[in-house]
């Protein structure tokens, strides 16, 4: 949670378009990653960010602080455009993005932490649309069982169910993917 | 486990174009938001009745134009004639209250003239009546001539 987020919220309620700008910036990335694993492809993983943000600046009198972060509410704007575009366009993940690595690695390096990272993403591709978000959400953005739980709409006992079942089919995943 | 968590958080070096990011920005924090509630916000009801009353007048006209159509109800000819109609009643009965008025006026005089001549036993139309009143007349106006015309002057001066 972004520090003096209530704060920003309040300022944000009264109309200064200056917190929601703040706010974008610390959300957007995170947002952004949500989207990129469950989609695959960076330009859509961009547009749907994009309605996502603009959604959520259009209805922010709609925003209710259940003493949850802010990002729970992007999390379920972000969460019900990726199932309107699979609604629409019904392609699977198909990984086509370069990823990012630190500039100070060798090239063999970054081959290798890019294909791992391919790897996971296509690992987590194979898991349900539920167990991938329950997985994005507890590890990648690190966020607590109750926020998740939030976010997916599920209760606490079913997000660490699927959570524990997503981990060990990805566990299974990974070990076939090593032997082949 | 944690194998598979540190694999998951590498995906955290996942990070949009900050170009991309700017112009989103951007275009976002231009468009027009929802507006808020203000200390003005009571007069919106105000347009919103307006558009209410406007859309009720166009769905009655609506309403009006598709009988029309299907010859369910009066045409605007048709209209025209009952007006026409109307009009032409409205003329006969003021005809009518001007005739009432003049038989009551008329039977007025009808009736004072026969009251009168039930009282007088109809002697006004006594052809010797009549005579005799033309005599005195006759005498009378022979009195009025020259000298008594003075005298009678000279008495009533006194």
């Amino acid at each position: 949670m972004l520090e003096d987020e209530r704060k920003l919220i309040e300022l944000l309620k009264e109309g200064e378009a200056d917190a929601f700008g703040l706010l974008y910036d610390h959300y957007f990335p995170k947002i952004f990653r949500f989207i990129l694993v469950r989609v695959g492809r960076r330009e859509e993983a961009e547009d749907l960010s994009h309605q996502t943000f603009l959604k959520a600046w259009q209805n922010l009198k709609n925003y209710s602080d259940k003493g949850l972060p802010f990002g729970s509410w992007l999390y379920r704007i972000a969460r019900n455009a990726i199932i309107d575009y699979y609604r629409r366009s019904k392609t699977l993940v198909s990984i086509d993005f370069p990823f990012e690595i630190p500039e100070n690695s060798r090239l063999e390096e970054k081959m290798d932490a890019s294909l791992e990272l391919e790897q996971t993403i296509e690992a987590i591709g194979e898991l349900k649309p539920a167990e991938q978000e329950v997985i994005i959400l507890r590890f990648m953005e690190e966020l607590s069982v109750a926020e998740t739980a939030e976010i997916t709409g599920k209760s606490e006992g079913a997000v660490k169910v699927t959570q524990h079942r997503a981990v060990n089919k990805l566990k299974e995943l990974l070990r076939q993917w090593k032997k082949s | 486990m944690e194998e598979i968590i540190n694999k998951i958080q590498k995906l955290k070096n996942i990070k949009p174009r900050p170009a991309f990011v700017l112009e989103s920005k951007r275009i976002i924090l231009s468009s027009v938001q929802t507006p808020r509630k203000t200390v003005f916000s009571f007069w919106l009801p105000l347009p919103r009745l307006v558009l209410s009353c406007s859309a009720v007048m166009a769905a009655l006209t609506l309403a009006l134009f598709s009988a029309n159509l299907a010859g369910q109800a009066p045409t605007v000819a048709k209209i025209y004639d009952l007006n026409r109609e109307t009009e032409s009643a409205v003329e006969k009965i003021d005809i009518t209250l001007k005739e009432i008025n003049y038989f009551n006026e008329n039977a007025q005089v009808a009736s004072l003239a026969l009251d009168e001549a039930a009282s007088n036993g109809l002697r006004h139309l006594n052809a010797a009546v009549l005579e005799g009143e033309m005599e005195s007349f006759n005498d009378l106006n022979g009195y009025l001539h020259g000298e008594n015309i003075d005298k009678l002057l000279d008495q009533a001066s006194q």
